[in-house]
Order: structure tokens, then sequence, then C-alpha cells
């Protein structure tokens, strides 16, 4: 391989009269995902803004979670946000967990594919808001070649996030995606409860680099999530916020189950 | 110019509209309570004696036995407040509603005099069907307190006399706020006179700063305008095709005219819209199609660019024979422009534009914001509402809302462990320790399965896996909610689960007894399930990604 890339090196520098210099693309500094571990993986490349990221996993990998985690840090300092949520499987209680703002997140919830194309195209071109966020882990023929040239090419206009979570059977939006991001290995974490029964207190996601444009492919993290409420479903108005700070300071007891 | 405000006060005004509209209640005693749910009293006849405003149904019907409540009629009443503004523009040029029951008119230089203008307003009052006192005075909070002391008829308060006026008067005809009654009554204030007489600053030191307010009420300087109601014009115009049209470009064409023109008036006015509504003529029917916009305008541009994405995605554009462009101001100021954030104008038009494209492309229930409503239900899938958004607005108000309080938590949060006592902080672990067992407001059954690793040896509690020492954060996994619950085959006896949590709800009408449980799948997958304990079935309710 290296003899080829040798010998098309020389046929470049003989067509072109001199030696072509090699200029690593410059990193423009991206989104933080909100995740400390990923932020540090990603470094100061982050979530680019105005390019496809992709997340992509099987069900139940954490694929949603850190779509979530972007969306929260993006609107933690006033911007809006919106998710393309064809499958209607969006969960209020769980995305307010997250940290986003709700009021502030505009869900379209298409009916089909067309519909998903042409509420991510209205999204992405009006650049109002800086992360859109199209889950198409159930809608696997929303996204073909042409619809991501488009979709991209107006995302580097508007500087706008897309993200695409999918279970990674996209081809064109890996093609496109300059950051691929492969979650897996959801592993939930189990703490004996007092009153005689056990509860989910959280999960461990793992995270792969599947594709960077700015880090090499490969690396990994690995981070807790904590669930901010009973079962992660049920929200206590009083105070989800405090639990949760009992909770991440009962570490001791976490004890991450195997898979069935 | 000596500013003269004349005050009517109709106290039992929510008895009267509610006697207009069910004349067989007259001569019965009647009380008009709060709400659907009538919960609290704000107004009785005068025959109801014992009940007083606050008092709820059971306890009036206990004060004075035959009590009738009626529910509050906000429509009628808005209805009635408007046909007395309307007859007492006959007394003075400038009117204002502010509250139920309480009208206020501009009596300066009136050319028949204040008493013949009082005059002429009871008698009004009274035609209308209304038991009324009214007064006039140099302020509003005066003359709406010589109306009340007055009892009935009229009463004129002369210029500059108001401090002396209000001098004796108890200090309750203030809006207090709550505990401030209670205080100043403690310090022996109980009269208006003695208020007034109070140095400014240290009563705010005391009180807060609604104290200068109070004490500025007291003392006759009551310097709040007559705010009067404005009129709604309907900005209309229209252009009539030559012959049915059935191309976009000449409806756009008559269209960027109308707007023009429309947009000119509502400028001329010192007027701007929110909203407009494009009235589209066919040869038998017509087509109205509203724009919202992001904020409110009188830029002609901005509204044709929005008007423009709402026609270019409709399909019917045939045989238009005229257009017409309806616009109702929304009685509100162009925003200030901001001096450091340039882009803040097309950040909003850029909203508005997403908005209405997407509209336009999907459908009004499409786009929407959802957000949880834990109190309604605690059936996930009744759990959250959704809300198609009305107006980019909505969005822009909650982003205001939300800086705003960021600021002050992060103006709280700066000094946090110096304002949080240590005693305080015992109370917050306390309160967390009360809450831990959350899941007993669920009802944990009798039947839960201890999780079991796959190694088959129960970890001990108070040692963690040492594999994957996971750094912790403000994130949480995602539940993808299924909706409606699919249903699955009964998992695994062994299955890695915890729970139930029992949810037992709404037995009156859509019944659901359930058990939930956390559980790992086959595939691996966690989900949340639940067995029906009416029909013994399992169902997927969601699945944690």
């Amino acid at each position: 391989m290296s003899t080829s890339v040798a010998e098309l090196r020389s046929a470049l520098e003989r067509r072109w009269q001199g030696v072509v210099p090699h200029a690593a693309a410059p990193v423009r500094p991206g989104r933080a995902s909100g995740i400390g571990d990923l932020d540090a993986l990603l470094g100061t490349a982050g979530v680019p803004a105005g390019q496809l990221t992709e997340l992509f996993g099987a069900r139940s990998s954490g694929k949603t979670m850190i779509a979530f985690a972007l969306l929260a840090a993006a609107m933690r300092d006033g911007a809006l946000g919106a998710f393309i949520d064809p499958s209607k499987s969006f969960f209020a209680p769980s995305a307010a967990g997250a940290g986003i703002d709700l009021r502030r997140l505009i869900v379209v919830r298409p009916g089909d594919s067309a519909g998903v194309r042409r509420a991510a195209d209205a999204l992405v071109r009006g650049g109002a808001c800086p992360v859109v966020v199209v889950d198409c882990s159930e809608s696997p023929g929303a996204l073909q070649t042409h619809h991501c040239a488009r979709l991209v090419g107006q995302a580097e206009k508007t500087s706008t996030t897309l993200v695409v979570v999918s279970n990674g059977d996209l081809q064109a939006v890996a093609s496109f995606a300059s950051l691929r991001l492969r979650v897996h290995d959801l592993t939930p974490l189990w703490q004996e409860g007092s009153a005689g029964s056990d509860r989910l207190l959280g999960c461990v996601a793992s995270v792969d680099v599947a594709k960077s444009r700015a880090i090499a492919p490969g690396r990994s993290v690995r981070f807790a999530a904590v669930l901010p409420d009973v079962a992660g479903t049920w929200p206590d108005l009083c105070g989800s916020a405090v639990d949760r700070h009992t909770l991440e300071g009962s570490t001791d007891s976490l004890q991450p189950a195997a898979r069935a | 110019m000596q500013r003269r405000i004349a005050c009517l006060v109709l106290p039992q005004f929510s008895v009267e509209v509610c006697l207009r509209a069910k004349p067989s209640l007259k001569g019965r005693h009647v009380a008009i309570a709060q709400g659907e749910s009538r919960r609290e009293i704000v107004c009785a006849s005068r025959t109801s004696i014992g009940v007083v405003p606050g008092m709820t149904p059971k306890q009036a019907r206990a004060a004075c036995p035959g009590l009738v409540v009626v529910a509050r009629d906000e429509p009628a009443e808005l209805a009635a407040t408007s046909e007395l503004l309307n007859a007492l523009e006959t007394c003075g040029p400038l009117v204002e509603g502010s509250a139920p029951g309480i009208c206020y008119f501009d009596a300066a230089l009136l050319p028949c005099g204040e008493a013949a203008a009082l005059g002429a307003a009871v008698s009004l009052a009274t035609e209308s069907g209304f038991t009324c006192a009214a007064a006039v005075a140099d302020d509003k909070f005066t003359a709406r307190c010589a109306a009340i002391v007055a009892g009935g008829g009229a009463s004129i308060v002369p210029p500059g006399g108001s401090a002396a006026f209000l001098a004796p008067l108890s200090i309750g005809l203030l809006a207090l706020a709550p505990g401030d009654a209670d205080r100043l009554d403690l310090l022996g204030l109980r009269t208006l006179g003695q208020l007034a007489a109070l140095p400014a600053g240290p009563l705010a030191l005391r009180f807060g700063e609604r104290a200068r307010r109070y004490r500025e009420l007291a003392r006759g300087e009551d310097d709040e305008p007559i705010q009067p109601r404005s009129i709604t014009a309907v900005y209309e115009d229209r252009f009539a095709f030559d012959g049915a049209v059935d191309r976009l470009e000449p409806v756009l064409f008559a269209l960027r005219g109308c707007l023009a023109t429309v947009a000119a008036r509502l400028a001329g006015c010192a007027q701007t819209c929110d909203r407009f509504d494009i009235v589209l003529e066919f040869s038998a029917e017509t087509a109205s199609v509203p724009v919202l916009l992001a904020e409110p305008t009188a830029s002609a541009d901005t509204m044709f660019h929005l008007a423009r994405i709402a026609l270019e995605s409709r399909e019917m554009l045939e045989s238009i024979a005229a257009i017409a462009v309806r616009v109702t101001p929304c009685g509100q100021t162009p925003p200030q422009l901001s001096l450091f954030d340039g882009t803040a104008a097309s950040r909003k038009a850029a909203l508005a534009a997403t908005i209405a494209r997407l509209q336009a492309a999907l459908g009004r229930e499409e786009v929407v914001t959802i957000v949880p409503v834990p109190t309604r239900s605690r059936l996930p899938e009744r759990m959250q509402q959704v809300t198609p958004i009305e107006s980019p607005r909505d969005l822009e108000l909650a982003g205001a809302a939300r800086s705003r309080v960021a600021r002050i938590a992060r103006s709280a949060d700066a000094d946090a462990p110096a304002r949080v006592p240590v005693h305080n902080r015992a109370r917050v672990i306390s309160q967390v320790r009360a809450h831990e067992p959350a899941s007993a407001a669920l009802e944990p059954g009798s039947i839960a399965h201890k999780p079991v690793p796959a190694n088959g040896a129960i970890a001990p509690t108070g040692r963690r896996s040492g594999a994957a020492a996971p750094a912790r954060g403000a994130w949480a996994p995602a539940l993808r909610l299924v909706d409606p619950p699919k249903p699955i085959a009964s998992p695994a006896p062994n299955a890695t689960r915890a729970g139930p949590f029992r949810l037992s709800e709404s037995w009156w009408e859509q019944g659901a007894e359930r058990d939930y449980y956390q559980l790992v799948d086959n595939a691996g997958a966690l989900l949340l399930v639940f067995r029906d304990l009416r029909d013994g079935c399992w169902y997927l309710q969601g699945v944690f990604d």
C-alpha cells in the first residue's frame, strides 16, 4: 500500500511540477456534547458545527441519551433545539431529566419518510436551531445520498449541527458524516432498594469513535448515566435534582449487571 | 394641568351580571364562586348575610342557609364591562375598565362639571342594572377609595385634598402583599395617614420596595395614568384579478402590494401585528391562510417573506379571483432593537421562517412542543402534553424567561456555599432520605425479583465493579416511549429485572392497574415493561436508549 501511495504521490508531483504540499485540514472548534468524558475524547473538535454527525447503535445502546445530552448542552446557552421524531417515541419527562428545556425544543413528528426529509430540510435551512437531531432509528430509508448532500450543504451554510440517530444501517449518512460515534453495551446499574425491592440506578454506556476528521477512529470511552427519578420515568415534582445528588453520592452500592 | 379622575365602583358586579343572565335567581341569596370547580367565593349579594369573599362554598352555605352558589361567568362580565364602558364614553373622553366592577374615566375639564358627570355616570350604570358608587379625585387610588367609602351616590374629593381625605381611612384599602397587613397592625399602623407620615427610606428597609408604593398611595400621590381602552381596528386590503389566476407569481405580486398597504397603515398608527390572514377568494368559496410572525412588526418585507412560504406550500392555487390581507393589530409596540446583539432580529426572523416552513410542509399538528405533566397522570403515555406551536413567540418568550432564571441562578450560585448554613443542608439531606424510597409511592409489590448478575453471584452492596469506573455527570438514560404499549410475551423468570412499581389510578374512568418492571431482555436491551393486573398480560412501555 505504501508503495502505491508513493507512486501516486510521485505521479502527482510529476503532473503538477512540484511537491504537493500536504496540509491537514484546519480543525474548527465544535460543540460540547455535554458529557465530560466524551468531550475529553473528542477534544477541541467536539461535535462539529455545520456538519453531519451520526450516533448509531443497536436498540437500547444509549444513542438517544447522547443525543439528549448534546441538545441539553446546546440549549443551556439559550439556543433553540429541534428533534425530529417520526416514531413518536419522544418521552418528555426523560428529556427534561436530561436537562433539555422543553419549552424551547421544537419536536416535529412527521408521519412518513418524506416528512422527515422535509422537516430536516426546513430546520437546517432556517438556521434558527443550532442543533437538529433526526431520529432515523425506525426510519431506515429516510435519508438517501442526495438528501444527505443537500442537508450537509445547508448545514454548512447555517452552521447547524445536524445529528442523525440511527441503527447504523444508513449508508448515505455514514458516508456524509464527518463524525460517527458508535454507542454500545448499555449496562444497567442496579441498587438494592430500601423497601425490599431493587431499583435501576442508571446505566453505563460505551462510545467508540467510528469515523472522525479530527481524531483517530477507534478510541472509546465509557461513562455512567444516572436516572434522575424513579425508574427514569416518574419525575418527582419536589426534588428530583436533590435525589440525583443523593444517588450520585452513593456510588459504593452501584452494581452493573451483565446482560442476560 | 390638574388631573381629575372619576371612578365608578360596582360592588355587586358579578352577582348582577349573573342575575341578568338568570333572572329566576332574583330574590334569592346568591354568591359567585371563582372557576369551574367553584372553590372560592368572590362576590355575594347583599342579602347573603355572613358571606364574605374568600370563603369556600361550604362555609358560605353554612353561614347563609339557602345560598345559591353560581360559577363566575367571565365572558358575560367582559361583555357587561364593555357595554358599561360604551355608555361611560358619553361622560368622559377616556374610559378604562381596569378590573371587573371598577371603571375609570377622565374627568378633567369637563364642560358640564364633575358633579354632573358623576351623576350621569351613576344613572347610566343604574339604567344598565348595576348598583354603583362614584367619586372624583386627583388620582385613581383616591377616587376608588372615595367611591368605596361613599357607599352609594357620588362623592367629590377637592383638588389637592387627596392626602387629607385618605388620612383617616383604613389601611386595608391598600392592596397589601400577604402578611403585610398583620405586620403593619403589629406596628400600630391602622390608617393611611399614619402610613403616609412615615419616612420612605426606613419603611422600605423594613417592608421592601413595595412599601414605597404603599406610602405614595397613602399620600394621594398615585401617578398611574388612565389606560384608555383601545378599539381594535382590522386593517384589510384586497386585490381582485381581472380573470381567475392559477399561478403563484401573480398572486405573490398582488400580495406584496396588499401587504405594503396594510403595513403602511399599521406603521402610520404606530401599531404592529403578530399574525395576519391571507384570504384567497376562489370562484365559489374562500380560504384563509393564517401567517404567524416571530415578533410584533409592521414590516412589509417580513410579512411578505412568511406569506410566500405559506403560499408556496399550498397545492390548491386554482382559479383565484381575488386575494385579501387581513391584519388585526396586537396592541404591542415594536420590540426595542438591541444595541449589542445585532443578530437577534435575524434570529427571530429565521425562527419564524422555520416554523412557517415546518407548518406549511407538515401541518400544524405535527410541529409541537412536548412538556411533562406528571400531575395529570403517572401513566407514561398520559404523562406528557403535546401542544402545537401556535406562534414562534412562544419559544422566544420561554427563552427570555429562562435567561432571566439562569441569570438569577448564576448570581445565587456564585455565593451559594457561603449562604447555605449547615443546618439547612442537614434539612435538605433529611428531605432526601424521606424521598429516597419514592417507589413506595408507587406501592412496590410483593414479588420483587432480585437482579442477579450473569455470573450467578449477588454482588454485595458496598463494593463497586471496577471494570468500568464510570464518570458521573448530569446526563441520564433516555426512555423511548412505546405508545400505545405493545403486548409482549411473558419475560423469562430469571430475567434481570427491578420492580415492581405498582401504578393504580383512574378507577373511575379508564382504569389502570399495572406492575412496572425494568427488565433486561434476551437481546440485552433494557426495557420498561408492565404487567396489566386486569388481564395478566405483559406490555412493552418503553426502551431505555
